[in-house]
């Protein structure tokens, strides 16, 4: 009974050995089509959940219904709640919305850049990953538009003919943000929820009940699996995945122009865009990490999220850690050979002055632990994958915070230095925020689909056109990958 | 296949008519030998399901394909053209100016001098 009754006991098997002669089977467990559908639907279908989803639940929601009485105590009083001051103007807030923002970025890759890659292994995981992208986004967004001091006036930020003759300024890479932070959840909300079409009408079709048959017959849209559906499907799909490749790029790079642009020191530089972009796909391939190894484990889905996807993952991570790491030494480096006085001087009191604490731990979060990820033993473990990637996450955010705190707290005049004091309520609505999202995604867990079904059925061996029987005869047998 | 699937009885309320032929097949390859068969006899009304999507068959059923692409070069370009028109279009294209004062703009005779 209780916690050991529900983990779901699956065995391990490691499919991460690279055969030059053969493909490792991306699906394990020797599945067919019909159980495929019956590993991944049976969740939704519960007709009730678990306890330890509903203790879950129960936290994360509490966690989220705090955020939104604390939402509400700032429209109320106003901006002076938090620790925002002079001469550090932008605290948690902003760091919240770059850490989570940046998060999202990861599951835009997997959905959509690996996709155009013809990636296979992605399918098991990016429907996961793609959730989380589309709640990632929904915490990042809450930050900027509740910031605004005057919310009620937050509609000001779109350019729409006023009686003030005011547009918002263009120039602005805050406004930037509004348009493509808001374009990253357009596309990532329609490109998650086409490619669940199909799985949400296998959901229909199995459905006992009439409310769980009524609602996701109405988000089926009326899918047949017709091949007329499919041949548009497969074009919507293509496209949407076009466009998202660039957004993965883009957002970011617009995200870090918001301190690229200025002029202060350790912000005004042009590696910021690929430093940031680089550091969101590494924290976002944390964060699928940190939640598919308890989901894979509660949710019974380890032979379809093997350990060869979550080696793969962590060499995403491995990799990411090195451009990262990159980043910050040449920002050292350019510092000293620019023969900029101020510059050097931020770089040195990041590393030694009052927020020495934080840079340092943001090294090694970011560069030191994940040089575990050399070792196949730590990338094919679960528990010690899990740790490394908590780890990650604690950086990333730590990163945007030097960043952001560091610059501002000691700028140009010793005179207006000062140091940041966030309040209670900073720490209570990043914790919120964290409540915000796990709301969102437990609730995706729970009642929809959580691997792309018939993505997984086309990387069966069984699916290929030029398969027969015989083919089978060929297809590396699960003892041979078994540890 | 039966020859009388051709020509179906009259409707009568005691002799059941074909209306139609559904076959189930094993795997995808004779899912699309058969598609290849039955888009070669010249049937029109027809169509094939499948769980997942089957390379190739959408060719093999002779599938007209979408005019999607064309929406969305549409969309695309209303959405590169219209904001770009909006801010003026090829007027606010930076080319180069010749103008004497314009070379000596007091902007950027402050921004030289505080550098270091």
């Amino acid at each position: 009974m209780g916690l050991a009754s529900m983990i779901s006991r699956q065995p391990e098997v490691d499919n991460t050995i690279s055969d030059p002669t053969s493909r490792p089977p991306l699906v394990i467990g020797q599945h067919d089509f019909a159980t495929v559908t019956e590993t991944v639907a049976r969740i939704p279908e519960r007709p009730r959940a678990t306890l330890a989803w509903k203790v879950s639940f129960a936290v994360a929601a509490s966690l989220a219904a705090m955020f939104i009485a604390l939402t509400g105590y700032l429209f109320v009083t106003g901006i002076g709640i938090w620790g925002n001051n002079s001469p550090v103007f932008w605290g948690f807030p902003i760091v919240n919305f770059v850490f989570w923002v940046g998060i999202g970025h990861a599951g835009t890759l997997i959905s959509a850049i690996l996709f155009l890659f013809r990636q296979h292994w992605r399918t098991s995981i990016n429907r996961f990953a793609e959730a989380m992208t589309v709640f990632a986004v929904v915490c990042a967004g809450i930050f900027p538009a509740i910031h605004v001091g005057r919310v009620w006036y937050v509609y000001w930020l779109a350019p729409y003919p006023n009686p003030m003759g005011m547009w918002p300024n263009f120039r602005s890479p805050l406004l930037w943000d509004v348009f493509a932070v808001s374009t990253y959840m357009t596309v990532s909300v329609l490109f998650w929820y086409l490619g669940m079409i199909p799985d949400l009408a296998t959901l229909r079709d199995r459905a006992t009940r009439p409310l769980p048959r009524l609602l996701y017959g109405l988000f089926s849209l009326g899918w047949s699996g017709s091949a007329r559906h499919w041949h548009r499907f497969e074009k919507a799909y293509l496209f949407l995945a076009a466009l998202a490749t660039p957004l993965v790029l883009s957002v970011h790079s617009v995200v870090s122009f918001d301190f690229a642009v200025s002029l202060i020191p350790g912000w005004h530089t042009t590696i910021f865009p690929p430093y940031f972009v680089a550091g969101a796909i590494f924290s976002g391939f944390a964060m699928v990490v940190t939640l598919m190894v308890p989901a894979r484990e509660f949710f019974g889905l380890k032979e379809l999220v093997t350990l060869r996807h979550l080696d793969n993952m962590n060499k995403f991570i491995l990799a990411t850690s090195f451009m990262v790491g990159y980043a910050y030494l040449i920002e050292v480096f350019m510092a000293w050979y620019s023969g900029n006085k101020y510059e050097l001087f931020t770089f040195l009191n990041r590393a030694l002055g009052p927020y020495a604490w934080a840079y340092w731990t943001m090294v090694i979060c970011n560069v030191a632990i994940p040089q575990l990820f050399w070792s196949k033993k730590c990338r094919t473990t679960p528990w010690m994958m899990w740790i490394i990637a908590i780890f990650v996450n604690i950086g990333m955010w730590f990163e945007r915070f030097v960043i952001i705190v560091t610059s501002l707290s000691r700028d140009f005049l010793p005179g207006s230095w000062a140091l940041y004091k966030p309040t209670i309520i900073d720490f209570l609505m990043l914790i919120g925020s964290f409540g915000i999202f796990f709301t969102l995604f437990l609730l995706f867990c729970r009642y929809l689909p959580m691997v792309a079904m018939a993505e997984v059925k086309t990387v069966l061996p069984q699916a290929h056109v030029h398969h027969r029987h015989a083919a089978e005869e060929h297809a590396p047998s699960e003892l041979e990958y078994a540890r | 296949m039966n020859d009388n699937s051709h020509s179906p009885t009259k409707p009568n309320s005691h002799q059941p008519h074909y209306v139609g032929v559904v076959a189930r097949f094993g795997s995808p390859a004779d899912l699309m030998a058969a598609a290849r068969q039955i888009s070669a006899a010249g049937y029109r009304y027809w169509d094939c399901h499948t769980p997942f999507p089957i390379h190739g068959l959408d060719r093999a059923m002779k599938i007209r394909p979408t005019i999607l692409p064309w929406l969305v070069a549409g969309a695309g370009a209303m959405g590169a053209l219209g904001p770009w028109s909006c801010n003026g279009g090829p007027t606010e294209l930076p080319i180069p100016s010749t103008s004497v004062e314009n070379h000596f703009s007091v902007y950027r005779l402050t921004f030289l001098s505080s550098s270091n």
